[in-house]
């Protein structure tokens, strides 16, 4: 599945398990917060990936992280 | 005044076209009639001596579309010992396997004999969306019945073709758009024209868009992975996340290849261990940082925790600024197989 | 609010060593030495150099950064550029001189593209700017002078030196004057916005308004005079082709276009400004923003103009689909990807809504430029071996302002 912040341009090439970023240049990532907070992110982020992997779709899907 | 030379045309065409027979004959294998049979015979007299068909040169529908390759070679070997100044493939209208050929051998004579070529089918013949990128398309009607209307137009571009004559503009020539964009001066600035656009949309009047918006491609769904803590996932980016110093050289911009590199013993990216070479966005956080593209830390922890099977031992990577669209789409299917035969069961894919 | 725009068109430019500068007859004499004090008083550079290239002769402006027009505001409230080079007093009243067909630009190592500008000779053609008259300003980087500085400096240097030329105006008769004032229109006639995008997205990548970086802008309400008066600056060095220079924003032909049809064919209700946001949360808020500011203007159309390339196609499209949600019509004027053989998709982004399209061409077509006699900015093209002065197969967008998404040029795209 794919992460990215530019969702609409993942929903048009036909990209099918979409997970919205906080920032282009740091897909995983948040540099606003502290690292702590940030690891945490990333980890919620990756957790909600592994849902969207799981999850069965019939098309382009944005899903949301908890 | 010097007379041109007739041009030397051949034509392809199928088992019905070439007077073999209908349905029931198009597992016939490729064969050839010298001079011209079925709508050659109309094509030599519009040509009115411009031209002559030496050949035609056939194939049965179902023969060509189960031996792709090799049926298109054996069609283009005989094409070539004619000689040709042109080829002229169908026209198919709206023939769903007759369409393809025509566009398949055009392609091959053009490629592998340097010879222009063109064909003539409906605009929704699955050999147009297909197989036509880039060809020079008369459309036509559904049926065959058209076939007078369509000919005066494919001659006189066969001649044209043939004299290697560069061609105008698909709307003033009459060939099919080609889906290339090319640069020309308007007569009015862009400025202007955008007012004057807004205004005949505002009064409900006809307008016609500069720009084409792009098809939304579809890509079937992969299955969900039944238990991903029994999954191994592999990491692939386009965020240009490389180790440190480059060893490869990725391009910051129009990347001519991907990467694969070891993740064996590492647990964390580093600005010591890795770097970002991606030209098109800040990469100071991603070079503070380098997990904060590639995440390897968090995907460790829950490798660790028992939440995914495993992570696969390496990640993929190139750069996606300004990449060639068809490179891109070569990379990503060398990356899947690479994968497949790994048996890795799912990619977290994070993008810039 | 009512401007009156006294143009003076420059027919022959003179460089000489020293002296203010003078206008008779259409023909300007600068002297270099006092046009660089006047552009180090105001930055804090050194050793800045004045060169002229005319349109006519076979010549390379190389390191492009920002070109302004000459403009000065000889009365009514504040100076142009405002925020700049006096204080942020709403501009667009008055009266302002303006000297037509030459520009000053600014040249240095900024950012990391190259940008040039070709002049008389195969290749000019491509940039708007090669019909122009150009004095070019080249200033040494001081020593632990940070890029932020030096960018400021040379911006500083390069306003200061457009206004002082035009002083030379001050007390003449323009040969035309132009009246921008926005009069009643008849109720019955659409009202049209124009929504202008500006790009803001950190060092060298920003636009001012009112001397303020744009980075952090809610979209916000302009009367066009004050565009006309220098109220946005370009600090903008990516992608030379596509970049919008300050030139650009002072004559604005969305702005022109409007304008003069207003009363006419339509009633030009205003510009509204946004910045081109870097994360998908701030794009979808200016876009949101700005349609909101649409319905209050109840407009019926708008004209969106973008600047730059990549992910500001998400912003221009998130636009469209506000608006067009909201009932008003768009058009926009976009620029295209399709690379050098024109056959990949023309857009990364786009909505079903963008029906309405003005093309100003392909960014990746490969053009020819010929070689030159001189080339003036710098010693060596960035990313292009050789010598400067050599002809090469150029990629469009290396061509200053080539395919502006403003709609200054006639070039556009077309399907073949």
């Amino acid at each position: 599945m794919q992460i990215t912040n530019v969702t609409s341009v993942a929903l048009g090439v036909g990209s099918n398990r979409i997970l919205p970023a906080r920032g282009i240049p740091y897909p995983c990532g948040d540099p606003g917060l502290s690292p702590a907070a940030e690891y945490q992110w990333r980890r919620r982020l990756l957790e909600a990936a592994l849902v969207a992997l799981a999850t069965p779709v019939r098309e382009p899907t944005v899903f949301p992280v908890a | 005044m010097r007379v041109a030379e007739p041009l030397r045309v051949v034509c392809y065409v199928n088992q019905f076209f070439a007077g073999i027979g209908g349905e029931e004959k198009a597992d016939t294998g490729p064969g050839v009639r010298e001079g011209p049979a079925g709508p050659g015979l109309l094509l030599e007299r519009l040509l009115a001596g411009a031209g002559t068909v030496v050949a035609t040169v056939y194939c049965g529908d179902n023969y060509m579309a189960g031996h792709p390759a090799e049926a298109v070679a054996a069609v283009v070997d005989r094409i070539a010992g004619f000689r040709p100044d042109v080829v002229v493939a169908g026209p198919a209208f709206n023939a769903g396997r007759y369409g393809p050929a025509c566009a398949r051998v055009c392609r091959a004579v053009q490629e592998r004999l340097g010879v222009p070529a063109l064909t003539a089918m409906a605009p929704q013949n699955p050999g147009v969306e297909l197989e036509g990128r880039g060809l020079i398309v008369v459309p036509t009607g559904d049926s065959a019945a058209q076939m007078g209307k369509v000919m005066p137009k494919v001659a006189e571009l066969a001649v044209k073709l043939g004299r290697r004559v560069p061609l105008g503009p698909p709307a003033v020539e009459g060939y099919l758009p080609r889906g290339v964009r090319r640069n020309e001066w308007a007569p009015e600035p862009g400025a202007r024209r955008a007012v004057a656009m807004l205004l005949e949309k505002l009064a409900g009047r006809p307008y016609v868009s500069e720009v084409p918006l792009p098809r939304f491609d579809r890509v079937p769904p992969a299955p969900p992975v039944a238990d991903v803590r029994r999954a191994t996932i592999a990491l692939v980016t386009e965020g240009g996340v490389v180790p440190r110093g480059n060893p490869d050289r990725l391009e910051a911009a129009r990347a001519s290849k991907w990467l694969k590199y070891p993740l064996a013993g590492l647990a964390d990216l580093t600005p010591a261990t890795h770097e970002v070479v991606h030209g098109g966005m800040d990469r100071a956080p991603g070079n503070a940082d380098p997990d904060r593209i590639l995440p390897l830390d968090a995907m460790r922890r829950l490798e660790a925790e028992g939440v995914v099977g495993r992570l696969y031992g390496y990640y993929y990577v190139t750069t996606g600024n300004n990449t060639d669209m068809a490179a891109a789409a070569r990379y990503g299917r060398e990356i899947a197989a690479d994968l497949l035969a790994a048996e890795v069961t799912a990619v977290v894919l994070p993008s810039t | 609010m009512r401007l009156e725009l006294g143009r003076f068109s420059i027919r022959e430019v003179v460089l000489l060593p020293a002296g203010p500068p003078r206008l008779e007859g259409g023909i300007l004499q600068v002297g270099a030495a006092d046009l660089a004090a006047a552009a180090e008083r105001a930055s804090g550079l050194r050793g800045v150099q004045v060169d002229l290239v005319r349109p006519t002769e076979p010549a390379r402006i190389i390191h492009v950064l920002d070109a302004v027009q000459p403009r000065v505001k000889v009365s009514g409230p504040g100076t142009v550029f405002p925020g700049f080079l006096g204080p942020a007093v709403t501009a667009g009243s008055g009266r302002t001189h303006v000297l037509d067909g030459l520009a000053v630009v600014e040249t240095g190592l900024l950012g990391i593209h190259e940008g040039l500008i070709q002049t008389g000779s195969s290749g000019a053609e491509w940039s708007p700017f090669s019909s122009l008259f150009h004095l070019v300003l080249t200033a040494p980087r001081p020593e632990g002078m940070t890029d932020r500085e030096y960018d400021h400096g040379l911006r500083m240097a390069g306003l200061q030196a457009a206004a002082y030329l035009a002083e030379s105006t001050r007390h003449l008769e323009p040969d035309c004057t132009e009246v921008w004032e926005l009069g009643p229109a008849d109720p019955a006639l659409p009202r049209v916005g124009y929504l202008y995008f500006l790009q803001s997205q950190g060092d060298t990548r920003d636009t001012f308004l009112y001397g303020m970086p744009v980075r952090d802008l809610i979209p916000t309400l302009l009367h066009p005079n004050e565009i006309l008066d220098g109220a946005i600056v370009s600090g903008d060095y990516v992608i030379a082709s596509q970049k919008n220079p300050t030139y650009i924003h002072q004559n604005n032909p969305v702005i022109a276009e409007l304008r003069a049809r207003h009363g006419r064919d339509l009633c030009f209700a205003g510009v509204i400004v946004a910045n081109e946001h870097g994360t998908m949360a701030d794009k979808v808020r200016a876009a949101e923003y700005a349609a909101k500011l649409g319905r209050l203007l109840n407009l019926h159309g708008v004209v969106i103009s973008k600047e730059g390339g990549g992910n500001a196609y998400t912003d221009l499209m998130l636009a469209c689909t506000a608006f067009e949600e909201s009932g008003i019509r768009t058009v926009l004027i976009v620029n295209e990807l399709a690379g050098p053989e024109g056959d990949l998709p023309s857009l990364p982004d786009a909505t079903r809504h963008a029906d309405a399209i003005i093309s100003v061409g392909n960014n990746d077509a490969v053009v020819p430029l010929a070689p030159v006699a001189r080339v003036v900015g710098g010693e060596a093209l960035r990313g292009i071996p050789g010598p400067a002065t050599a002809g090469f197969a150029c990629p469009l967008g290396l061509l200053y302002a080539a395919t502006n998404q403003i709609g200054w040029t006639r070039l556009r795209a077309v399907e073949w």
